[in-house]
């Protein structure tokens, strides 16, 4: 489910509403990306927009906000969707509102969507699709298998399946960038929380969350246009499933772009240089909204291909109450993930046996993996036949791996200044009101008058110290000397 | 006079900090005892006291003994 991510961005709104308003213009060129944007954005923002797209070359209608408003129920719930429509339009520039109040929609995309919608115009933003017949023309059923395995790969890197293949450059960047992956000591790459919580997440959030990250190492890394990369994005998005487009009328950049979007299961060429490109059901349903259709059409196609069972979709494993872990599964990738907080026993034909062990999640736990994480998955994926109890998971199974997690942190370390041996308990006080307000203390103890602070907050208390110091000499207080002396910065002197 | 020490502060159970008494007394690690719950300690030491911590309650651990794992 796309909400459970707050670590990365999946989300493609994000990314565009980070983009300055040229950027919004020159992508709003292509009716293409002016299409997909739209299907992106929610029902009411979609109504407002098609309402009032056509009027204004026609006969300048000028409406205010509040005219808008009169075309929503007056309800609470209606509004609040209103104004999160509104306030989508304005991020986005698709419609802004002017000095004088009357709402505007963005000349360029105004036309280029029209065009789109209508017909009109010359545009190749749609691909242009090959005009020979090509010989053996790939099925839908092999492109779909296709996507998956070079998809798959990615994910069997990432769990770290034995026998994978290396995978691209772009691949390498993109997880590492992403922070799904890291070096770990012996330059092996791991995955990390996050590429945990990547792999939990339906095809179509993972494939969108990859192509963010993509984006922004094409900007820095391979110097790429943002505006031509989206483009393109979008462009496939809007593509047919099992036809074929010609490789001829896509910019130099694009031509680059897709070579790394065929890696990623994309789309699929026959080979290098081939002058066609089919797009995968991965590419055209990037843009369609429903991503759950996308995940159980690639599954149910793969479900016939390789034999991968139904019941993956639904939830194959089941968790008893003495940590023994049956998982009705066939695919190597599931055997993965559980592998990493699992130890695995026995493989039969349909079904894996694994015990969930102390060492076994506190492996995983090593790893960056959190109790809650290993929880949520266990959840997700549980049997059907599991889902008739309540609670689902065994209690005890879920609060002892809760305990193990917990029995890691037992030690927590903090960088620190330690204050100490104030003269008096007004001196003390001071300081330790000042540096609490800003945050800095860790811990304090008024008997002892001792506090300590973080790193960053010691120059902040240091400098008010001698402040105060300063201020007490010229105020030629008699006992200025006497109260704060000055701080013995530095090295740890214990006497 | 005001003193600035630099190091580490630990958080810890009081379990935790009576195994590091334990290892004090091989080695200057405490600098000051703050209270129940918390240490300030060399900086210098931290990661010794972090690995010895993790080796002493491990030891204290019961572990089933499983059935070697058929395949692997």
């Amino acid at each position: 489910m796309p909400t459970a991510v707050t670590h990365f961005k999946t989300n493609i709104y994000e990314c565009l509403e980070a983009l300055p308003k040229p950027t919004l213009d020159q992508l709003y060129k292509e009716p293409a990306t002016c299409l997909a944007i739209f299907r992106l954005l929610p029902p009411l923002a979609r109504q407002l927009v098609m309402s009032l797209l056509f009027t204004q070359p026609i006969s300048p209608v000028n409406l205010t906000q509040s005219d808008l408003r009169l075309w929503v129920k007056n309800e609470e719930e209606a509004l609040a969707k209103f104004h999160e429509a509104l306030d989508k339009l304005s991020k986005l520039s698709i419609m802004t509102t002017d000095s004088s109040g009357y709402i505007q929609i963005n000349s360029s995309f105004r036309e280029r969507f029209q065009d789109c919608l209508t017909g009109g115009g010359d545009h190749q933003s749609f691909g242009v699709s090959c005009e020979r017949p090509a010989k053996d023309k790939p099925d839908i059923a092999f492109l779909d298998r296709h996507a998956m395995k070079q998809w798959e790969e990615i994910l069997h890197f990432m769990v770290g399946t034995e026998s994978t293949r290396q995978p691209s450059a772009a691949v390498l960047k993109v997880v590492t960038r992403a922070k799904l992956m890291k070096e770990g000591k012996d330059k092996q790459l791991m995955i990390t929380n996050k590429g945990f919580q990547f792999l939990l997440q339906d095809v179509n959030t993972q494939v969108w969350a990859f192509l963010i990250q993509y984006l922004d190492i094409a900007d820095e890394l391979l110097h790429m246009n943002v505006v031509e990369v989206l483009n393109f994005f979008f462009m496939l998005g809007s593509l047919e499933l099992g036809m074929d487009y010609s490789v001829e009328a896509l910019t130099p950049t694009q031509k680059q772009l897709l070579d790394d979007l065929a890696n990623f299961g994309l789309a699929y060429r026959r080979k290098k240089g081939s002058s066609r490109y089919y797009p995968t059901r991965l590419a055209t349903t990037l843009t369609s909204g429903n991503s759950a259709v996308v995940s159980s059409a690639v599954s149910s196609s793969t479900s016939t291909t390789t034999g991968d069972d139904g019941a993956t979709e639904q939830g194959f494993i089941i968790v008893e109450t003495n940590y023994k872990l049956y998982a009705y599964t066939e695919s190597k990738l599931q055997i993965s993930v559980l592998r990493l907080f699992c130890e695995l026993q026995t493989r039969f034909a349909n079904m894996v046996y694994a015990l969930i062990t102390r060492d076994s999640v506190r492996k995983a736990l090593k790893h960056g993996i959190t109790a809650n994480q290993i929880i949520s998955y266990l959840t997700s994926h549980a049997h059907p036949q599991m889902k008739k109890q309540t609670p689902l998971l065994p209690p005890t199974v879920v609060d002892q791996i809760r305990l193990w997690e917990m029995e890691r942190n037992r030690l927590v370390a903090t960088e620190c200044h330690l204050y100490k041996e104030f003269r008096n308990q007004g001196d003390y006080e001071m300081v330790l009101r000042h540096a609490t307000n800003l945050g800095f203390v860790i811990w304090s103890n008024a008997k002892k008058r001792m506090f300590s602070v973080t790193e960053e907050g010691h120059e902040h208390v240091r400098n008010y110290i001698k402040k105060k110091i300063a201020q007490r000499k010229t105020n030629g207080g008699g006992e200025a000397g006497s109260g704060i002396g000055t701080p013995n910065n530095g090295s740890p002197s214990v006497r | 006079m005001v003193k600035v020490l630099k190091g580490v502060i630990i958080k810890c159970d009081s379990t935790v900090k009576q195994v590091i008494y334990k290892l004090n007394e091989r080695k200057q690690i405490i600098i000051e005892d703050l209270d129940d719950t918390h240490l300030f300690i060399n900086e210098k030491e931290l990661e010794e006291v972090k690995i010895e911590v993790e080796k002493l309650l491990e030891e204290n651990t019961y572990k089933t003994d499983l059935p070697p794992p058929s395949d692997k």
